[in-house]
């Protein structure tokens, strides 16, 4: 399954790019994320916790940035294990950063997911829109820390 | 070993669920759950069975007040005469799955199970329906549309279940109707349109409207845009028609299974217009 969109946020370029290169603040924006680490310049490491018609899923995950091309361009692999349900998730994500004036920026994604094991019994109806609300969730916790950041330091 | 529990009254289901919190699960009509179990994707090391706790269960009606019992199955609603008085209610009991899923499913099952394509939800929407939420602590109410607070999110914490709903059904001069289009008979929802109206005693004009949808959203959703478009003005075919074309304002559709996102916009005009002239004609009135 395959979502995208475009999102304005407010704030520079590489503002944003720091952003989504840093583990930390990753914890913070993915929902579910805890532990992350960076394992390499390109290489994360983490567990994703997400709850969904109560049944409880702890994705042991790997990111690995493929192609990077700061600040403008990046492309992710991924991929997520829960021992439990025995469920894999494999995703590619394409994150697009593109200046809109003013200070702002606008930020694309596309992304790609596919999940085999018992997690996809659940059925794509399902599944399907709590991706879809997370992602939504991510972009807007990206969008709060940058843009309440900035307030911040301003006041 | 999964432990099972099965208390008789309001105390101790909500003493159990209190004890055993994260580490059990609910248990009511079994309709969704056994499909989580037999998948393998949950395995509770605590059921707590409440299908047979007398405080929740049955239909109560008063002057002014419904109140439905968590446990009431989607049959015994159909066969209480709140169905025929509350028309949406009984129009979506009947398109629900088949006899097996009406027999055992009970409304708190679907209500703490948040699907948003759940039928009974927008007719519940439209009478502004109360969940009534027990604990160890005491009860507390919230309105139905608050407590979905997020795709199959309910507001409950670890040691609360829901105990019943309620809804004022006392007004007779309300008309309504559930309208569902599903891909196969007696399956969920492509899109599912309860609208609930009132009108002038020469029913030419709306006074009241209410409508909600189910299948186009991370919850099942009031559709405002269309309500406020409608309040106050004829109750003709076109003006209706006009009207319905403000639903896409208020739904979030995604491509699944049962439908294109595009196709569920169409959809969903399409049934609210069908939905509410059906209520129009239920009021009796001459158009
Ligand atoms: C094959 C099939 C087809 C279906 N088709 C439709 C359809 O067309 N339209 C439609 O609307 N629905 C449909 N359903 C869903 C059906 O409405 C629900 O499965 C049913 O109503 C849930 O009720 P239950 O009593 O069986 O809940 P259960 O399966 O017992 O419980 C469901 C969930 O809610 C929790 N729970 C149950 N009761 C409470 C409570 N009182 N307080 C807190 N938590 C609680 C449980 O722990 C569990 O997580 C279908 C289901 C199946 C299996």
């Amino acid at each position: 399954m395959q979502t995208e969109d475009e999102i304005t946020i407010e704030a520079e370029q590489e503002q944003l790019w720091a952003l989504i290169s840093d583990p930390e603040v990753l914890v913070n924006c993915v929902p579910g994320a805890k532990e992350v680490t960076q394992e390499s310049e390109t290489e994360y490491t983490g567990v994703i916790e997400r709850s969904l018609a109560g049944v409880t899923l702890s994705l042991n995950g790997e990111v690995d940035m493929i192609e990077r091309e700061p600040p403008t361009y990046v492309k992710v692999d991924a991929v997520g294990e829960d021992s439990r349900t025995n469920s894999r998730m494999d995703a590619t994500a394409e994150m697009t950063i593109a200046e809109s004036g003013d200070g702002a920026s606008e930020l694309s994604y596309v992304i790609d997911m596919e999940f085999t094991g018992r997690l996809a019994t659940l059925g794509s109806r399902l599944v399907k829109r709590k991706i879809r609300s997370d992602i939504d969730e991510f972009f807007e916790n990206v969008r709060d820390e940058l843009e309440n950041g900035e307030a911040a330091s301003d006041g | 070993m999964t432990e099972y529990l099965k208390p008789v009254d309001r105390e101790s289901a909500r003493r159990y669920l209190d004890e055993h919190r994260d580490s059990a699960k609910i248990v009511a009509g079994g309709q969704s759950l056994s499909l989580l179990l037999r998948q393998g994707l949950l395995d509770p090391d605590v059921m707590i069975d409440i299908s047979d706790v007398d405080e929740f269960s049955g239909i109560e009606t008063g002057p002014d007040r419904v109140s439905i019992g968590a446990v009431t199955t989607y049959e015994q609603l159909e066969s209480h005469p709140v169905s025929s008085t509350v028309e949406t209610l009984g129009d979506s009991v009947d398109v629900i799955a088949d006899r097996q899923v009406r027999t055992a499913g009970t409304i708190g099952g679907a209500i703490s199970h948040a699907d948003p394509s759940l039928d009974i939800v927008p007719p519940l929407l439209c009478l502004d329906a109360t969940v009534r939420i027990g604990s160890v602590d005491g009860e507390r109410t919230v309105p139905l549309e608050e407590f979905h607070d997020g795709y199959m999110a309910a507001d409950l914490a670890q040691n609360e279940l829901v105990e019943g709903i309620t809804f004022d059904g006392s007004a007779s001069d309300w008309e309504s109707n559930y309208a569902k289009h599903s891909r196969v008979s007696g399956g969920w929802a492509t899109v599912g349109i309860a609208s609930r109206v009132r009108t002038t005693d020469d029913r030419d004009a709306f006074t009241d409207v209410r409508i909600a949808a189910a299948a186009v959203g991370d919850t099942a959703v009031r559709l405002s845009s269309v309500e406020d478009a409608l309040i106050g003005e004829p109750t003709d075919r076109e003006t209706v028609a006009d009207a319905a074309s403000n639903a896409t304002a208020d739904i979030d559709p995604l491509d699944d299974l049962s439908g294109s996102a595009e196709y569920k916009k169409h959809l969903a005009r399409t049934l609210v217009e069908r939905s509410i002239n059906r209520t129009v004609d239920r009021t009796g009135g001459v158009r």
